[in-house]
């Protein structure tokens, strides 16, 4: 392998870690205050298709980001409405939520976009490849991918580090404890959903405006749900969570370039390569002890 | 708390209503000028296919010929799983549909089982088969796919500096395994030393994975791109534009998604198929059959400059040769491309 093939690989990590290294942080953010974020994927659905119909109707790819933040922060609220306030089951208005996502993304899509023809954004944020990456490894890399990186680290310093960050976990540990200590719980539970609504929209628009610049009915294909295995990977730790969000990367990168060296297998098993390793790393952790709030609804005052 | 929980409540139902509402709007038929005589119905496997991959959208200018020339009520299904088709083309036959239209080989198991159950329905495949179903009422129109792929071979051989050409797919299907091997032969008919990659993607929508696919290909060489898949082919566009590669689209013109990336196309004219089926049908001349369509029935879009004049002149020139029968590109399976 040559030096150039190896920076080729960083780059093909780097671009599908970075959709799930956003979501994971979005899910991990509220799991870690006590709610559980099934709805990644479909908050990343909604994200995408904002921010690549804003970044294609302006040409601005960072309006589109924009957008997705906006949109973001309203799917935080919707799911907010549901499971803080009403509060209705996480596991299920999170998967009806995604069912909802999906036909609602595909519907706009299908009444906004000009008939016949593709959708192909601008090209600001867009994460090099090919001939274009070889000038420099560093500038190829996207705008978003740093983003990730550096909120990652935020995530971590705020989370392990930080007073806030602590009342943030005892949040994910016992509401009634924090209630006792006077805080919010519903406010400030809406406040973190709308936290996770941005980042996994981000997850989104890294993954339209940063990789593939078009848009396709169910274009995450599932991306949100690894994210949430990458969180539970992690261990609830933003860095370790990030990390197998690389991995996950990996695998899928790797599943290409074992199939386009070509050895007689059957492809396949190469695409399968991400979603073993997965399985592998998740298995391989052992029995994780996540927040102890995530998933039960708050009923108190 | 309770009176906020009873606003929010209240106000979930609202937006449910007006979803429900606005969705029941939309979908409302448009009314009809005049009451349409005959009724058909077609099966597509993704969403969209006025705008999806290569082989749905060529269906889309015989849909609109069926609609708006001849005012036919034209059903379209969407997102049909392979699994459905046979209740959803009941379902149509049921509903007193006069042609159901299933213009996929993936529909292929639904199209010879269905069609012995209504033989008063016409049934038309408008792809790869080499069986009718057991019904009086069946036709299908068959383009010669490996012919298909031996021209985009040539195309692709007579373009390329390398000598190297990427092909990828979605899932390899046996309609695609055969023109895959058409496009080796027709490769090396133009070039000998000519090396066709193949790749596959696992699915028809992924648009991430097609771009990385297509992103590998050209590392390994390639500069002329060719792909059969879903709604996933822009992933291969994305990847040919950063990477400097012409695409060779399939089965309609792709100009206008990727006008810095698509080199020519090679056309399939599905609306003849459709124009003749039709034909058949007002003058009562439709008839169990299977029509072969060979390479009359492709054309080569506009290169809009993407080739020098020379080289432009050269293909059409093999392409006409091919028409006229002068070159033959012999049938070699290639079970290699395959999985």
């Amino acid at each position: 392998m040559t030096d150039q093939a190896v920076l080729q690989f960083g780059l093909a990590v780097l671009r599908a870690a970075t959709p799930l290294a956003f979501c994971a942080l979005g899910v991990l953010l509220a799991e870690r205050a006590g709610v559980l974020n099934i709805a990644v994927e479909g908050m990343m659905l909604c994200g995408s298709l904002a921010a690549v119909l804003t970044a294609v109707l302006t040409q601005n790819a960072w309006l589109g980001v924009v957008a997705a933040v906006v949109v973001g922060a309203v799917t935080g609220l919707v799911l907010g409405a549901l499971v803080v306030l009403l509060p209705a089951d996480q596991v299920v208005s999170g998967i009806a939520f995604n069912i909802t996502a999906q036909g609602l993304t595909s519907f706009i899509y299908k009444i906004t976009v000009i008939r016949g023809v593709q959708l192909i954004g601008p090209a600001t944020l867009i994460s090099l490849a090919g001939p274009a990456a070889r000038g420099n490894f560093l500038a190829s890399i996207s705008p978003l991918t740093y983003v990730a990186l550096v909120l990652t680290c935020l995530a971590w310093v705020f989370l392990f580090r930080t007073g806030p960050g602590l009342l943030w976990r005892s949040l994910g540990e016992s509401a009634r404890a924090s209630h006792a200590s006077g805080m919010n719980v519903r406010r400030a539970r809406m406040a973190v959903l709308v936290l996770s609504g941005v980042l996994c929209a981000l997850g989104g628009a890294s993954l339209t405006l940063a990789w593939v610049r078009s848009f396709t009915d169910n274009i995450t294909m599932g991306r949100g749900f690894i994210a949430l295995a990458a969180v539970y990977f992690g261990r609830w730790n933003p860095l370790l969570a990030v990390l197998s969000c690389l991995l996950f990367g990996a695998g899928e990168a790797l599943a290409f370039r074992a199939q386009a060296l070509g050895s007689g297998i059957n492809p396949f098993y190469y695409l399968m390569l991400p979603y073993v390793l997965t399985l592998l790393a998740v298995g391989l952790m052992g029995r994780a002890v996540g927040p102890k709030e995530a998933g039960k609804p708050y009923l108190g005052g | 708390m309770k009176s906020t929980s009873r606003i929010v409540r209240l106000l979930a139902i609202a937006v449910v209503l007006a979803l429900v509402v606005t969705t029941g709007v939309a979908c409302k038929p448009e009314p009809q000028a005049e009451q349409p005589e005959v009724k058909i119905a077609f099966l597509y496997a993704i969403a969209n296919p006025e705008r999806a991959g290569g082989w749905d959208r060529a269906d889309w200018p015989g849909i609109v010929y069926l609609r708006d020339e001849l005012g036919w009520e034209v059903a379209i299904a969407e997102n049909v799983a392979y699994s459905d088709s046979w209740n959803i083309a009941r379902n149509y036959a049921d509903n007193g549909y006069d042609i159901i239209v299933f213009p996929s080989n993936g529909f292929l198991d639904a199209y010879l089982e269905v069609a012995p159950e209504y033989p008063n329905t016409w049934f038309i495949m408008t792809s790869l088969t080499d069986t009718l179903p057991n019904s009086p009422r069946s036709a299908a129109w068959v383009p010669d796919m490996y012919m298909y792929g031996a021209v985009v071979g040539m195309i692709a051989a007579k373009a390329s500096e390398t000598g190297v050409i990427g092909v990828s797919g979605g899932m390899p299907i046996p309609v695609l395994e055969l023109m895959y091997s058409g496009i080796i032969e027709g490769a090396k008919y133009v070039n000998p030393d000519a090396r066709v990659i193949v790749s596959w993607a696992g699915d028809w929508v992924d648009i991430p994975k097609h771009r990385e696919i297509t992103e590998l290909q050209i590392q390994q060489g390639a500069d002329v791109i060719f792909t059969v898949t879903g709604p996933a082919t822009t992933g291969v566009f994305e990847a040919a534009e950063a990477g400097g590669a012409k695409v060779i689209g399939y089965a309609a013109d792709w100009y206008d998604d990727a006008p810095n990336a698509v080199l020519t196309s090679l056309i399939v004219d599905k609306k003849r198929m459709y124009v003749d089926m039709a034909n058949q049908f007002l003058s009562d001349t439709l008839e169990k059959k299977m029509v072969m369509c060979g390479a009359e029935y492709f054309s080569i879009a506009d290169f809009r400059g993407s080739l020098p004049d020379d080289k432009v002149a050269e293909i059409q020139d093999l392409f006409e040769k091919v028409k006229a029968g002068e070159i033959v590109i012999p049938v070699v399976e290639h079970p290699e491309v395959g999985p």
